[in-house]
């Protein structure tokens, strides 16, 4: 160490810390003061002479929650253990809550630390190995918590949490040391992470970045954040994710196997079931129906005995020929249905949402006669207006729109282009003429897409990049685009109850955040160039 | 060795010749009928089932009718669940079926099991009927519907409407659980309204769900006609739905009771729980009480107070408790409790009038029927199936729904004017018997009479 460095060691045996972060939890090592802090929930079910004690709840619900991960536990804790370190050698008060790790070389590290005299400057990791994470790869968001211990004005945001990926494996020996460089000034501590599973530490940070608190615009303080390597490493992290989950995919077969269809209706489910015999039941009401198969994939294990109990039901009842993908994790929309696809029994593939309904039953042989009797440059990849259950119109095509997001902070003024996706039509009257005719659009809703599988092929299918859903579907057609064949819409009417066909956690606002920045990083050159607003100049008048 | 042709829901240990029977019925010249029933009325009781039952006993009177009845069975009876069956016989009865109800998604009413669709399919593969007549869905499933029409493609399909719960989610009464008002019509924002954590988007769902499954049916019946009224509102195909009345055993044949001089014993039968409105009677009672006028009964013969509402079930029980502490002489209500069709005759030989103030719009009202049996006039709610019964101030009188003035009103009318009773008995119609709900159902089977 130089003598213009000062380095403060602060050392936590196994007894300091939270016992239920090192060994298995009994009602003896359960921390119930912390638990109740966390969740009032509880404390509240507790006073009403619903639960007899926090452990209870633990062994009832939390551990199937996750609640000892919870941020709002880790938290609690480090109110507890880490929380208002006293600044006796100049380092100024900062906490570390929590060290999560997980296979193969990644940390999740969130904390605070009170720089406002010197920024932040770099994260250290040490176990005998080293990885380095930047200033650049910090995040920082608002702690009220910390303001108040250290008496911060407004405006400076003192959290930070990051993820990095170190250089190789951290095994359950090693004791990593977090060293946070102020300047010239470094603190070091000796922590217990907690080691989880790789998808758990991605839904920790996701869901921490999703509630992060900010001085102003969240939407724009996530975009700056973000915006650099960590949002890489937080794409690559989720895509490697998704590829190891797709690895591991099987299918099954229910119904009658046809020679041949004309079409494979792929449908992803998360978190709902009841879709698969509602989709069943619709669909089948056409007369072609039989030219077509369902191959649903699910990005929820836990549905993976009532879904298949569910495709017998159908098959045996709809006489519906049903493909069902189960996947060991949530590998994420874009990877869940390039997979699906790869069990596809035809070469057309109609990507549908859960959500999403005939609305005449007609639809079939609507939908076989576009393909047979417009040009092939029309049906690569086409569109289809789609209605709200109060028969307004919800969609006939996307087009992009930008935002200048402002970052206003004491050192300036940091501008952001943050590309937004529009529906045309949402809300319109349900006859609405020019909304309806057949017309290139520049994107369409990935609720329903309909495209030639050699072409969805040709394109790699949808980019992985994006975390669990949203933005895909714009990234496909702007592939398609670049790669040569504009994206169409076809007047073929669906009902689409949107957002009603999964479920939603804080989690996946995370990853929205992250896939538009990411999405706006790899495509607003060419959507300001040639794609923006209602009537983008490439394609003319539509 | 075991005959693999009879059927695994054959009950060998009671019925040694039910397996022949069955045979009998695949082979018979016979129109054969399958009656898909909510329940069987001697397990758990409730309209539905009761009518289903009497359209049973009255087809197996017809020479050209072989019925088989299969009656849903929920997990109230655990002692009738045969390990490993999902369909069973019915303590050794000729063509009486249950079905073992299990995994039924209460929300889209459809069972979770593929073994009870196989075990359905087996059923239907068996018995081969020409007519299959669904008086329900619950607890079977909805889709029970398609299945059938896949399962037998030329088989006439009919569905009875014995409430509203395909348009409706709260137990089909089509009351708003708002302000318990009466709903006219069901939409995705109203029903949203009435169940606040479901989606108007779950309700499209919910009626597309229902009309996909009751599009398969050949015709649908309703008791009453206002009920058509209501259907055809909602989506039915007119063309499609027929009114053919409930009919029963009539119960009351043995003699006519005699009324009391004075015309003034008031009777609820039925369900203690708010849709029936018995606090409606209470509520008058007081009215009239502090009007001073005092000179008549109420007697209330039912039970099932545990499933009213709190608010009500309070009422009920308060009301009931401060009327016990009165000397008796001063006492105007008295509850009988429950009550077995079998004492129909010695409880209704204690009234003079029966009250039905239902608050919902009451499909049928079997009630009604079994007051006629007994001679007594209704005084009944003005809207639904009651009013359309009960010609009001020729052999009955309405009064406004859920209103206790109006009621007070009408019972003190009852009580006092001079001939009254008797004028509305003289005009009292015929109780609709089995064979009048048979004759309307043969036309709805298109199985015409023998001549």
């Amino acid at each position: 160490m130089s003598h213009d460095q000062q380095e403060e060691v602060l050392r936590f045996s196994e007894d300091d810390f939270p016992p239920q972060l090192t060994s298995e939890i009994t009602p003896e090592n359960f921390d119930e003061a912390a638990y109740l802090r966390a969740f009032p929930d509880v404390a509240r079910a507790i006073a009403a002479g619903e639960r007899t004690s926090a452990f209870e709840h633990f062994i009832e619900y939390g551990k199937r929650e996750n609640r000892l991960t919870d941020i709002r536990y880790i938290r609690a804790c480090a109110d507890q253990y880490y929380s208002a370190i006293p600044n006796d050698n100049e380092f100024p008060g900062c906490s570390i809550d929590a060290v999560f790790v997980a296979k193969p070389c990644h940390l999740l590290i969130i904390g605070w630390v009170d720089d406002q005299a010197e920024a932040l400057s770099r994260i250290e990791v040490t176990t005998g190995w080293k990885a380095v994470a930047s200033v650049d790869r910090i995040p920082r968001c608002r702690r009220q918590d910390a303001e108040m211990a250290v008496g911060a004005s407004q405006g400076k945001l003192l959290g930070f949490w990051c993820v990095i990926e170190t250089e190789k494996q951290l095994s359950k020996l090693e004791k990593p040391s977090v060293k946070l460089h102020l300047g010239h000034l470094s603190k070091v501590f000796e922590l217990v992470p907690q080691y989880v599973e790789i998808e758990r530490l991605r839904e920790i940070a996701f869901e921490y970045f999703a509630n992060a608190q900010y001085f102003c615009n969240r939407q724009i303080e996530s975009f700056v954040q973000i915006n650099g390597p960590i949002g890489s490493t937080l794409v690559d992290l989720s895509a490697a994710i998704s590829q190891h989950i797709i690895s591991k995919a099987c299918c099954l077969r229910f119904g009658p196997a046809r020679s041949g269809y004309t079409g494979s209706i792929v449908v992803c489910l998360y978190g709902k079931a009841e879709f698969l015999f509602l989709q069943s039941a619709f669909f089948s009401m056409a007369a072609s129906f039989h030219d077509y198969e369902f191959i649903y994939v699910s990005n929820s294990p836990e549905l993976t005995e009532t879904l298949q109990k569910e495709a017998t039901i159908a098959s045996r009842i709809y006489d519906v020929s049903i493909s069902f993908v189960i996947l060991p994790g949530n590998a994420g929309f874009g990877a869940a249905n390039n997979v699906a696809v790869t069990f596809a029994r035809s070469r057309r593939i109609l990507i549908v949402n859960p959500d999403v309904f005939p609305r005449n039953q007609t639809w079939a042989q609507d939908h076989t006669r576009l393909i047979e009797e417009l040009p092939p440059e029309q049906t690569a990849i086409f569109g289809v207006p789609l209605y709200y259950d109060d028969g307004s119109l919800m969609h006939s095509g996307m087009f992009f729109d930008s935002d200048l997001g402002l970052a206003i902070r004491p050192e300036g003024v940091q501008q952001m282009d943050m590309i937004r996706v529009e529906h045309y039509g949402k809300g319109a009257p349900p006859h609405t003429e020019h909304f309806l005719r057949s017309r290139p659009v520049p994107s369409v809703t990935g609720a329903f897409i309909s495209i030639d599988r050699d072409w969805y092929e040709k394109l790699g299918g949808f980019s992985l990049e994006y975390v669990f859903g949203h933005y895909e579907d714009a990234d496909l057609c702007l592939k398609s685009y670049s790669a040569g064949r504009q994206v169409w819409l076809h007047n073929l009417p669906f009902w689409h109850l949107e957002g009603k066909g999964s479920i939603r956690r804080p989690v996946h606002e995370g990853g929205s955040l992250i896939n538009r920045w990411h999405f706006t990083v790899t495509w607003g050159g060419l959507i300001k160039s040639e794609f923006l607003g209602k009537t983008p100049r490439v394609l003319g008048s539509s | 060795m075991t005959d693999k042709r009879l059927p695994r829901f054959f009950p060998k240990d009671r019925d040694t010749t039910a397996g022949s029977k069955l045979a009998a019925v695949v082979t018979t010249e016979k129109k054969k009928v399958l009656l898909v029933s909510l329940f069987h009325p001697e397990l758990i009781r409730g309209g539905a089932q009761q009518i289903c039952y009497e359209l049973f006993e009255e087809l197996k009177q017809q020479d050209d009718i072989e019925p088989v009845l299969l009656a849903s069975v929920d997990n109230s009876y655990p002692a009738l669940f045969k390990s490993g069956a999902r369909i069973t016989g019915f303590d050794g009865r000729h063509n009486e079926f249950l079905f073992l109800s299990a995994d039924y998604n209460h929300l889209w009413h459809k069972t979770g099991s593929p073994l009870h669709i196989e075990a359905f399919i087996e059923f239907l593969e068996m018995v081969r009927p020409d007519v299959v007549h669904f008086h329900h869905f619950l607890t079977l499933g909805i889709d029970f519907l398609t299945l059938t029409r896949k399962i037998l493609p030329d088989v006439r399909i009919v569905f009875t409407f014995h409430e509203f719960m395909t348009i409706c989610d709260a137990n089909g009464h089509m009351v708003r659980k708002t302000d318990q008002s009466l709903c006219s019509h069901a939409s995705p924002v109203r029903c949203h309204q009435c169940f606040p954590d479901r989606s108007p988007e779950h309700y499209l769902m919910r009626k597309m769900w229902f009309m996909r499954h009751l599009d398969v049916a050949d015709a649908f019946t309703c008791p009453t006609r206002f009920m058509i009224e209501h259907f055809v509102d909602w989506g039915i195909d007119r063309a499609k739905i027929h009114h053919v009345t409930n009919g029963q055993k009539n119960y009351g044949e043995r003699a006519a009771l005699p009324p009391s001089e004075k015309k003034n014993r008031f009777g609820f039968f039925g369900q203690f729980v708010d849709a029936k409105g018995i606090q409606i009677i209470l509520r008058a009672v007081t009215i009239l009480r502090a009007q001073g006028f005092n000179d008549f009964t109420v007697e209330l013969n039912g039970d099932n107070l545990r499933y009213a509402g709190p608010v009500v079930r309070e009422e009920i029980e308060t009301f009931l408790a401060s009327e016990a502490e009165l000397p008796s002489g001063n006492r105007i209500v008295t509850n009988n409790g429950s009550y077995h069709v079998d004492h129909l005759a010695s409880r209704m030989s204690r009234v003079d009038w029966v009250i039905v103030p239902s608050i919902w719009w009451e499909i049928f009202c079997l009630v009604i029927s079994e007051a006629w049996m007994f001679r007594r006039p209704v005084i009944c709610s003005n809207v639904g199936g009651p009013a359309e019964r009960v010609d009001d101030d020729v052999f009955g009188l309405h009064f406004q729904i859920g209103d206790p003035q109006a009621l007070a009103f009408v019972i003190r009318r009852a009580c006092t004017e001079k001939n009254l009773w008797d004028r509305l008995v003289s005009a009292m119609p015929k109780v609709p018997s089995r064979g009048e709900m048979l004759s309307g159902y043969r036309d709805v089977y298109k199985i015409p009479a023998r001549v």
